[in-house]
């Protein structure tokens, strides 16, 4: 064994060398790999492996009685040759370290398969993976089958070959010319500018000729559009320089230029065009509602405020802030109809907190008694000089009737004006025809605005007089006084708004200035007059609550039984036309209602409950929204689209009645071909790339037909026929119709 | 003022409608034991295949209501006849364990004497159907078996456990794939090409019938044991889209309409009735008073009758559509009926229209079987309601849908 031992390495070695020089020699690899191999066998067989003979005869070799080699005894173990021995000699030659590289790799790679799953388990994938591809291949259909779901109309069968009428146009477009003849006329004809296009009424060359012109025209033309350039450039440089200007005194003309020509312009429209006159007067409103809706004469900004300081020392700065007021107002000043409009160009200043009819907290003791207005004023006035004029006639029987009147008084005297009330006293208590006079005075008069200090001072002053006039009165009157003025100014806004038609909200600002304030004299209460003015103006058309109350009323009595009235006008009397029907045969005849029974909602101010509704009509109705409807409003405009004849015409019900589905008498449906899922432009397409391949690939193609022809070895050869026979089915009725 | 007015009208149509629906067309007696199945053929409109439970099969002509060929072809129930375009031929299974190929070409049916192919098989056999595009059959049965009509051994046997199968369909539009219903209330679905069914579906009862809708290629929709039909997405079981209730009795048969719109089922509780697809409740409900339990029906495949074969031995015919009307109709007939068609639907779902469009009598065994029915179901509503209310710990809402399904098996 020892020599063995020493022999195996270089025998080895030679065995090697060898295989290099041929190696070196052939350069071919799988050679020298055989050749390895043998040499590695050879190795082998030099120590045989040891079997341990058995004297029994066996059919089977037991695998425990073969002996490896090395694994005898300790010493053999050491001999048993690895193949990092190997690749350790080859190692030093260059040539070959891809090879151990290879081996290397491979040797690391050694891992055992893993143990196969149990059947069932294997069985268990196989299905699931076939599921999935199953799945897969089958949802190609979706869209198909989608697209048919929400069709509007569905012809069966599906697959029918597409007819249609061809136009001639259409005809001669596919028309190509073939012979010599044919195609020299179509070059001819090509190239030729006399020939007419289809859609054009002239010819090329006609429209040539008509559109071109003489020297002379173009020289004309030439000049016209330089001098045209040139005035173009004049005009954009001056306009350039205008902008420029800083000016605000040019820009203060220019504007009023502007407004000047807009004003002609509107003027002159009126007369010609009234429609774009009324248009340019909707833009000029336009302008002034944005301008309300700014704070530019407000008199909040910087230069009003300066000017506001200066105002006490400066003429000039008083009469500029208070001119830019005066715009202000008039900009947001609620237009109104013509004729109020001529004596109240300026709307009333408020003076007490409760002047503002929205906040309906202080004041209405007698509500209605603010709404009566400047016509119900002067009535009452005449009435009253009527009456005056009457107790002046019948002094006996004044006496009596003085409590009653003054009653009368009373309530008039907080309604209307002061000067009118006082003067019912004065009546009363002087009876003088003076009186009369002064009454026509105070028609004259009217409702006088005091604005200033010296109208208040007048005013004091005429009290004055009053109470000269009046010395028993001299201590309720300037109380009056006031109260009146603050009534007579409520008097003048109510014109405009309704106040009863208020909401209660809780006092916040409390303004309570005696003393009258002019409007020059304070800022403050400018801006609060302000504001107090926006409110109005932003409720001035909302009337919801005086809506709702009439609706109500309305319904109130509709719901209520109402008299029947019988009479005939001169039945069962004497005489002839314009009879009066008299009383006693009037209640004869009238057929009294039943007292209307209580409503439920009749203590409910804010609430109208139905009481009428009809049942048998509810159980005609819809009551919940049907499926495919997402609003009711949908739901509902189907429902009012009509499809009747009798209400749109009879294409449109053809159209609308088009049934969902619909199939041919006496024709089979067959179930759907993978055919649908190719669209027809794409088989026509296919179809010519087919053509073209069929020329390339006829060889392959050949080869493929032997091969089905081998996997459906029992096709029965009138297939083809059959399926022709279906499309004949199909096709036959079109046919006919196509010769009708 | 164009509603109220078409209101009326539409009230009147649906009146009409109702006044005009008389589906029963005729019937075609003649067998002498009662029907087992029915088959249709493409070739000829107005042809019909039936087998008996005797064994016999005949061939009637629907259009002049008379027998064309009569046979006896099998010992024992023909338990499924179907017909092959691809060949042009008849293939029926019967309770003797063979599958017998007929030629069916000549116009008076007279080729029907003898079977052109005899396969004898080893298992007992409930179904059949044609590959639409290849020369081979799926039987059912022990197992699910394909077949090549030149060879006496199945060329691929699918089993799936040991139950036994009582109805498989191929495919009309997806030609490869193929499902049938098993007795251990499943339903399995196949790929011919692959050599392992694909998935499995177990519902609380037995499927009876099954079938595809031949223009929605995913859809399949089962009759099943516990009174209702069940419609599949093939991708998706675990759920089915919709249960179609109504029936008061077993299932036995459901064919669908050749536009896929409709599907028409046969019940045990001697009624047909006609179910939109993707509605959960019967469109309408066919009767007579001598019609016994319902074994097989079949839609025609002109979409415009309905055949139904029944235990007392008749094969009877209705129409598709109960109003329609059968003879010629000329264009302004045709918009007037098309323009009434439009104000029913349009109108369909106010309460008096739909009342009258929806009421139909109903023998009076069904009509009290469904109000046990009913009842059951309401009381069995409260019963979960009270339970709800008074667990601690709730449990899941399950829908009605999903209840059916038992597993969904890979």
């Amino acid at each position: 064994m020892s020599k063995l031992k020493t022999l195996q390495p270089a025998e080895e070695k030679q065995e090697f060398l060898d295989i290099d020089e041929t190696a070196s020699n052939d350069g071919d690899d799988e050679q020298k790999h055989e050749k390895l191999l043998n040499a590695i066998s050879k190795l082998g067989r030099n120590k045989k492996m040891k079997i341990t003979q058995r004297t029994e005869p066996v059919s089977k070799i037991n695998e425990h009685a073969l002996v490896q080699i090395g694994t005898g005894d300790g010493d053999s173990k050491a001999k048993k040759i690895q193949v990092d021995d190997l690749l350790s000699v080859i190692a030093k030659k260059t040539r070959l370290g891809a090879l151990s590289k290879t081996v290397k790799q491979a040797k690391s790679r050694t891992q055992t398969l893993k143990v196969p799953l149990e059947k069932p388990q294997a069985l268990r994938v196989e299905r699931a993976a076939g599921y999935e591809k199953v799945k897969d291949e089958i949802s190609r259909w979706d869209d198909t089958v989608k697209g048919n779901r929400n069709a509007e109309q569905l012809i069966f069968p599906l697959n029918q070959p597409s007819l249609k009428m061809c136009s001639s146009k259409e005809f001669t477009s596919k028309f190509k010319p073939k012979t010599p003849l044919e195609q020299q006329i179509s070059e001819l004809l090509r190239g030729n500018k006399n020939v007419q296009a289809e859609d054009q009424e002239l010819t090329p060359a006609e429209q040539e000729a008509l559109t071109s012109m003489s020297l002379k025209e173009a020289l004309e033309r030439r000049k016209e559009l330089a001098k045209s350039r040139a005035l173009q450039s004049y005009q954009e440089a001056k306009a350039r320089r205008q902008n420029k200007i800083k000016s605000k005194t040019y820009h203060r003309l220019l504007k009023r230029e502007k407004m000047k020509n807009h004003v002609k312009e509107f003027e002159a429209l009126k007369e010609n065009d009234p429609e774009k006159a009324l248009e340019k007067l909707e833009q000029l409103d336009k302008k002034r509602i944005e301008e309300r809706m700014t704070l530019k004469h407000k008199g909040a900004g910087k230069w009003a405020k300066l000017q506001a300081i200066r105002s006490k020392y400066d003429e000039n700065a008083r009469e500029s802030l208070a001119d830019q007021l005066r715009i202000g107002k008039e900009v947001t000043r609620k237009v109104k109809k013509s004729d109020d409009e001529s004596d109240e160009d300026i709307p009333p200043i408020p003076l007490e907190k409760s002047d503002n009819p929205w906040l309906g907290g202080t004041e209405s003791a007698h509500p209605t008694s603010e709404i009566t207005s400047g016509y119900r004023k002067l009535w009452d006035t005449v009435n009253k000089n009527k009456e005056i004029k009457k107790i002046i006639n019948e002094i006996p029987i004044k006496a009596k009737s003085k409590p009653k009147k003054k009653k009368q008084s009373v309530d008039r005297e907080v309604n209307v004006s002061d000067l009118s009330a006082s003067d019912d006293n004065e009546s009363i208590t002087s009876e003088s025809p003076e009186m009369q006079e002064e009454f026509s005075e105070e028609l004259n008069e009217g409702l006088v605005r005091k604005s200033t200090m010296e109208d208040f001072e007048q005013r004091d002053e005429d009290i004055e007089i009053d109470q000269i006039h009046r010395p028993k009165k001299t201590k309720s009157i300037p109380i009056e006084e006031k109260v009146s003025e603050t009534t007579k100014n409520k008097t003048k806004l109510v014109t405009d708004i309704d106040p009863f038609k208020f909401i209660s909200m809780p006092d916040t600002t409390i303004i309570n200035s005696s003393v009258p304030v002019t409007e020059e004299g304070n800022e403050e209460e400018d801006e609060e007059e302000q504001r107090r003015m926006t409110l109005a103006e932003a409720f001035a058309d909302d009337d919801v609550i005086e809506q709702f109350k009439e609706e109500k009323k309305r319904v109130v009595s509709a719901s209520a039984p109402k008299d029947i009235d019988l009479t005939l006008p001169g039945w069962g009397e004497w005489g002839g036309s314009g009879v009066k029907i008299s009383k006693r045969k009037r209640r004869q005849f009238i057929i009294k209602a039943p007292p209307a029974p209580k409503r439920r909602d009749e203590n409910q101010g804010n609430l109208i409950i139905n009481e009428d509704k009809n049942t048998n009509m509810r159980r005609q109705q819809v009551d919940d929204l049907p499926f495919p409807f997402r609003s009711a409003a949908a739901f509902e405009t189907t429902i009012r689209a009509p499809v009747t004849s009798t209400f749109i015409p009879e294409t449109a019900v053809r159209k609308l009645a088009a049934p969902k589905v619909r199939t041919k008498i006496g024709t089979v449906i067959a179930p759907m071909t993978d055919e649908v899922l190719i669209s027809t432009t794409n088989r026509n397409k296919e179809s010519a790339d087919k053509m073209e391949l069929e020329n390339v690939k006829k060889s392959s193609q050949v080869k493929d037909k032997k091969r089905k022809r081998s996997e459906l070895t029992a096709t029965p050869p009138n297939k083809r026929k059959v399926r022709k026979n279906e499309w004949k089915i199909t096709d036959k009725p079109a046919a006919k119709s196509l010769k009708k | 003022l164009e509603a109220p007015r078409e209101y009326t009208r539409a009230l009147n149509a649906v009146k009409l409608e109702r006044v005009f629906a008389l589906p029963f067309i005729g019937c075609l007696d003649g067998h002498r034991d009662g029907l087992s199945c029915l088959g249709k053929t493409p070739d000829h409109l107005s042809w019909l295949y039936s087998g008996a439970c005797d064994g016999e099969l005949k061939l009637w002509d629907v259009a002049k209501r008379r027998v064309l060929c009569t046979v006896q072809a099998h010992d024992g129930f023909v338990r499924a006849i179907a017909y092959s375009q691809e060949s042009s031929s008849l293939y029926t299974v019967g309770d003797d364990k063979l599958i017998k190929q007929w030629k069916s070409e000549a116009e008076d049916g007279s080729d029907l004497k003898a079977p052109v192919n005899t396969i004898l098989t080893g298992g007992m056999l409930t179904g059949i159907s044609p590959h639409r595009s290849k020369p081979i059959l799926a039987t059912c049965g022990e197992a699910c078996n394909l077949w090549e009509h030149t060879r006496a051994q199945p060329i691929k046997t699918f089993q799936w456990g040991v139950d036994s199968l009582q109805s498989i369909k191929f495919n009309q539009v997806e030609e490869n794939i193929l499902a049938a219903c098993g007795s251990d209330r499943s339903i399995i679905l196949y790929d011919m090409r692959e050599s392992v069914p694909l998935r499995k579906v177990v519902l609380k009862m037995r499927s009876n019938s099954i079938c595809w809708n031949p223009m929605e290629a995913f859809i399949f929709t089962v009759a099943n044991e516990d009174y209702n039909l069940y419609t599949f997405d093939m991708r998706n079981l675990n759920s089915p889209l919709n249960v179609h209730s109504d029936h008061v009795s077993a299932v036995i048969d459901v064919d669908y309409s050749p536009t896929g719109k409709e599907f028409v089922s046969a019940s045990y509780d001697k009624t047909v009735r006609i179910y939109d697809a993707r509605q959960a409740h019967s469109r309408d409900i066919y009767h007579t008073k001598r019609m016994q339990r319902l074994t097989c029906a079949a839609w025609s495949l002109d979409d415009r009758f309905i055949f139904s074969g029944s235990d007392e031995m008749n094969i009877r015919i209705w129409k598709a559509r109960a109003a329609e009307k059968l003879g010629v109709v000329k264009p302004r007939e045709k918009t007037a009926l098309r323009v009434n068609a439009k104000l029913i639907e349009k109108f369909e779902h106010h309460p008096h229209i739909k009342k009258i469009q929806r009421h139909r009598h109903v023998p009076k065994h069904v009509y009290n079987a469904r109000n046990e029915l009913r009842s059951g179901r309401i009381a069995a509503r409260r019963k979960e309601f009270n339970v709800r209310t008074h667990t601690k710990r709730q449990k899941p809402i399950i829908s009605e849908k999903v209840k059916a399904i038992v597993s969904e098996q890979q």
